[in-house]
């Protein structure tokens, strides 16, 4: 790639600029829907875009930048929904801020567990370690222990309270921005992670991660942080959905949620982060559209793990970020489109 | 506990198990022969069970037929699915996860078709004439068709023992496992090897599908209900290895068969996945692995 630092200067302007558009864009929405008849119903799948968002944001931690195929990133999500809502019907506890710490606490548990599990085994056996793990998770909330799960039914009853007394978010709107704000603090939390140091031991690990232990590094810990890093938000979009939903059924620890983190993120573009928001948009969005008329939604999603994988591997991020800087910045012409 | 309920057992864990050997020898050999895992394993058991009873028993009424053509179907379409999907992955040097991504997004596409085609409501299928009917021994009474499928699971992985321990391709085939790159430079057509070992795989799956539709039935879930139980068996086993899957996929029939009928099927696909948390943390190679589950 040919180095200029002044292009370089302004694809990341460029970026910032895109994002600075795109967060005043989301920011602004709630008011355009207004407008409209259905106004909380497009809230309502806005909210749900953005969970899912950060949810395959968190994998694309794992996935993209550390290379681990965990196929049971529901585990995470799963387990943080299943606290909230214990949180807030059996102990009573009505701060949202308490409720979701108390989520993320125990995600970040079982993503510890899981990957440490997995940090055992090689690439390959990680898919079944983790599918098999999440799995058994979804299990035990049927078996309903000790009365917790409730099983099949689920939890319901869980609402929205204010946080910390101030910031109500019990209406539609508060809901919309306390999400968009949590989604914005991750992004950069998640930037930060994968530009620090420790995001550039997750990378080699995913280039070679043979090397990187000759380098000192013990890569089995490593690959637990990772996995406790993309737990933790993965597990802020668990609570966020039990708190949007209002009930947590096992259908949030089902494979199907597991292979939604893969699909958002292949679509979107692995190791972008911004790419997943976009692939988990995109996916809702159809899925809204659409599910009136394509009954059979799943043979939509397996088509497309198989074309993606094959012809579009980069997912669509790359793409269009590249279509965008050859236009605006035909300088760098060449540096942008070789990688 | 009675000595009849423990022999009871001891048999439904040992057809249990034997649809779990013959369903992993073909997952185990393929990890061991390109390290890649099959997540669409089960794509092909389940359209063996449809093919029996949903066309060759109407149209020709023929057990053993059926068996012949899942396994022949099942073996090219596991040709052509290597030949024209994980090939392609493979010669392009992706990443190992883009393999499972493309299985698994085969598997959920053809689980619909099926489901739309034939429906979701399970069947299960009946077992030929000849075989119907029980067998007394002393106390314990036994369906003749269960044990039927534990002799011919006996047959099969002998047949499979034999190919790969006593046969020139057979050969070829550890050497492969062994090193690839070698063997090709040696002048085999490694690439063709693969592909009908990935398709020998596939339709033995074929096989099992038929054999256990009268006992477990048919249903599209199938695709995704063994492949727990399935890594967990080539995990216990040992990746790669063939004496692995028999050794631990009769261990796992048997606490999945004793789990049911002393506690629940829930807790007992829960027990079998402790038992692999317990192998892992004690020997991550597993039974009989000799590399590749660690890289």
């Amino acid at each position: 790639m040919e180095k200029n630092s002044l292009s370089f200067l302004r694809r990341s302007a460029w970026g910032w600029i895109g994002g600075i558009l795109l967060f005043l864009g989301a920011a602004l929405l709630p008011l355009l829907f207004e407008l409209s008849s259905e106004a909380s119903y497009l809230q309502y799948t806005a909210v749900r875009m953005m969970i899912l968002g950060l949810y395959a944001m968190s994998f694309d931690l794992l996935f993209g930048f550390t290379g681990i195929f965990s196929f049971g990133h529901a585990a995470a999500f799963g387990a943080s929904a299943y606290a909230s809502a214990i949180f807030f019907t059996r102990f009573q506890v009505t701060e949202p801020m308490i409720v979701i710490l108390g989520g993320l606490a125990l995600a970040v548990l079982v993503s510890v567990f899981v990957g440490y599990l997995s940090s055992r085994v090689g690439s390959v056996a990680v898919f079944l370690v983790t599918f098999a793990s999440t799995e058994v998770m979804q299990l035990i909330a049927f078996s309903n222990p000790a009365g917790l799960t409730n099983g099949e039914n689920g939890i319901s009853g869980i609402k929205r309270t204010a946080v910390l007394g101030l910031f109500s978010v019990k209406p539609e709107l508060n809901f919309y921005y306390f999400t968009l704000l949590i989604l914005v603090v991750s992004y950069f939390l998640l930037r930060k992670t994968v530009n620090s140091p420790l995001g550039d031991v997750f990378q080699g690990i995913r280039g070679n991660a043979e090397r990187v232990r000759f380098l000192g590094y013990n890569v089995e810990q490593y690959k637990i942080v990772s996995f406790a890093i993309s737990g933790l938000f993965a597990g802020a979009a668990g609570s966020l959905n039990a708190l949007h939903e209002g009930t947590v059924a096992p259908e949030v620890l089902s494979w199907f949620l597991s292979g939604d983190a893969v699909l958002f993120t292949v679509l979107g573009g692995p190791g972008t982060l911004i790419g997943p928001i976009l692939g988990a948009s995109i996916i809702v969005l159809v899925q809204e559209i659409l599910s009136d008329f394509l009954r059979e939604w799943l043979v939509f999603v397996g088509m497309s793990y198989v074309v993606l994988i094959l012809f579009l591997p980069k997912g669509l991020f790359p793409m269009f970020s590249r279509i965008f800087q050859n236009r605006v910045n035909r300088p760098s012409n060449l540096s942008a489109t070789t990688k | 506990m009675t000595l009849e309920f423990f022999f009871m057992q001891m048999l439904n864990g040992l057809t249990i198990g034997s649809i779990f050997i013959l369903l992993s020898s073909g997952l185990t050999i393929v990890f061991g022969l390109q390290g890649i895992t099959n997540c669409a394993h089960g794509v092909f058991y389940m359209l063996g069970a449809y093919l029996a009873i949903k066309v060759v028993m109407p149209l020709a009424g023929n057990y053993w037929l059926a068996l012949v053509i899942a396994f022949l179907f099942n073996f090219g379409l596991g040709c052509l699915m290597e030949y024209t999907g994980i090939r392609f992955l493979v010669q392009n040097k992706r990443e190992g996860t883009h393999v499972l991504v493309l299985t698994l997004g085969f598997a959920i596409l053809i689980r619909e078709l099926v489901k739309i085609t034939w429906g979701a409501v399970p069947q299960l299928a009946e077992a030929p004439a000849i075989l119907q009917g029980t067998l007394t021994v002393g106390s314990v009474t036994y369906p003749v068709y269960w044990l039927f499928v534990i002799a011919f699971t006996a047959a099969i992985m002998a047949t499979l023992g034999f190919l790969f321990m006593r046969t020139g391709l057979g050969i070829l085939v550890q050497s492969i496992t062994m090193n690839s790159e070698v063997t090709q430079a040696l002048g085999t057509n490694a690439p063709r090897i693969n592909t009908a070992v990935f398709g020998l795989g596939t339709g033995i799956a074929g096989i099992a599908g038929v054999l256990s539709s009268p006992i477990l039935g048919v249903e599209p879930n199938m695709v995704f209900d063994l492949l727990i139980v399935l890594f967990v068996v080539i995990i216990f086993g040992g990746l790669g290895s063939l004496l692995g899957v028999v050794v631990s996929g009769v261990i796992v029939g048997m606490i999945i068969s004793f789990g049911t009928a002393l506690m629940t099927g829930m807790i007992a696909k829960i027990l079998a996945f402790v038992v692999m948390i317990a192998i892992l943390l004690v020997r991550p190679l597993g039974l009989f692995g000799k590399t590749g589950i660690l890289d």
